[in-house]
């Protein structure tokens, strides 16, 4: 499967969330409006923008992502690249980080054990490559430390149970996409920029 | 509060899918006689609105769902023989704030498929492929209307060479007909 690097194209912005879908029960003569959400816990977007695309290295290297995409059938896996915002340092240490304990399909908590050289602090993103559906990305909602480990809570629910040791990705999250809109823009020349938008591939795997 | 829809029709073999993201397992109940998987994600298009039959009428909904998905779309092809007369379930799940379920799977109405049709439409974005199931309300009688009139179809469909209203539609009113015999 092709990789989307962020870091390959200079991405000056880039902004990733949970997007779902809700139902609205209506404008009430109170003016207060009940949306319910319907989508049973939502799925990954995740936006790039302003990639610098100012040398031959980078827009070949788009060219050849954008092809290998197919119009957004072909699912890619992206980087979801914010290393500002992850528990990590730059030219920091290894760290290894694992699931303790299970935690069944759709589950939104669990306990991890990290060795990372930054505070977990909730907002950072984490990806597990489940055996069927390939690497999905979550959101750290809430932390609290469990002795040596970390109890969190995350969004979207969980797409496959996970076991003990399961290994969980904070240095550089992934998760299966595609393309959302299909050719995404990509302007080459001396101040070319390029940007995509890619969400999360939830058609059944295999 | 967050809420969920359920489809189940009983083809061979069984179509489950839900209108949310991923796969969603729920407990056994009076529907599914083991827990089962329901699929999420592009396959359910939409869930119209419905009425509950209380001294009610039998109604007739379309589903619409994806046409591309490779479950929905075994619905279609492989599976079509099936599809016509399956029992379909439609079920509502709740969920609480940590999106996990709360209860059982409160199945709100059943109904009996009848007629599948795929449809592929131009649009701006593309081709759009979807497949409408047409089901009618379950646990309903669908008789013919009762042989209200004294007319040659009514008594003709009762007892197909019984000719004694015959002569009916010949009657207008002010038409004046002699009884006894002919002179």
């Amino acid at each position: 499967m092709p990789t989307f690097d962020p870091s390959q194209f200079g991405i000056a912005t880039l902004d990733f969330r949970v997007a779902g879908s809700t139902v609205s029960g209506g404008r009430s003569l109170s003016g207060i409006e009940d949306p319910v959400r319907t989508d049973g816990g939502g799925f990954v977007v995740a936006d790039f923008g302003g990639g610098n695309m100012i040398d031959r290295t980078a827009n070949l290297a788009w060219r050849a992502l954008m092809a290998a995409s197919d119009n957004g059938v072909t699912s890619i896996d992206v980087l979801l690249l914010d290393r500002r915002h992850q528990p990590v340092r730059r030219h920091g240490p290894a760290f290894t980080s694992a699931v303790v304990g299970t935690a069944a399909l759709r589950a939104t908590a669990m306990t991890i054990s990290t060795n990372a050289p930054r505070k977990l602090r909730g907002g950072e993103w984490f990806s597990i490559n489940h055996a069927t559906w390939g690497s999905r990305a979550y959101q750290i909602a809430t932390v609290a430390p469990n002795g040596s480990n970390f109890d969190i809570t995350f969004r979207p629910p969980l797409r496959e149970a996970v076991t003990d040791g399961l290994a969980v990705e904070l240095n550089a999250p992934k998760c299966k996409m595609r393309l959302a809109s299909a050719p995404s823009s990509a302007i080459t020349g001396r101040l070319g920029t390029a940007a995509a938008t890619f969400i999360e591939d939830m058609r059944l795997p295999g | 509060m967050r809420e969920s829809f359920l489809l189940r029709i009983n083809s061979s073999p069984v179509a489950r899918v839900w209108s949310g993201v991923g796969n969603l397992t729920i407990p056994a109940d009076s529907v599914e006689a083991s827990p089962a998987t329901y699929h999420g994600g592009g396959a359910m298009l939409n869930a119209p609105d419905f009425q509950q039959l209380i001294n009610g009428v039998a109604e007739r909904i379309e589903f619409q769902v994806s046409g591309v998905t490779a479950e929905m779309l075994a619905l279609a092809i492989e599976d079509a023989p099936s599809v016509k007369g399956a029992t379909v379930n439609l079920g509502r799940v709740e969920f609480d704030d940590n999106w996990q379920q709360v209860g059982s799977v409160e199945w709100e109405a059943v109904f009996r498929a009848d007629t599948l049709s795929v449809s592929s439409q131009e649009s701006e974005e593309g081709r759009t492929r979807t497949i409408t199931l047409s089901v009618g309300t379950d646990d309903t009688d669908r008789s013919h209307a009762p042989l209200a009139f004294f007319t040659d179809a009514d008594q003709r469909k009762r007892s197909s060479t019984d000719a004694i209203f015959d002569h009916v539609a010949a009657i207008n009113a002010g038409t004046s007909r002699r009884f006894g015999p002919k002179e």
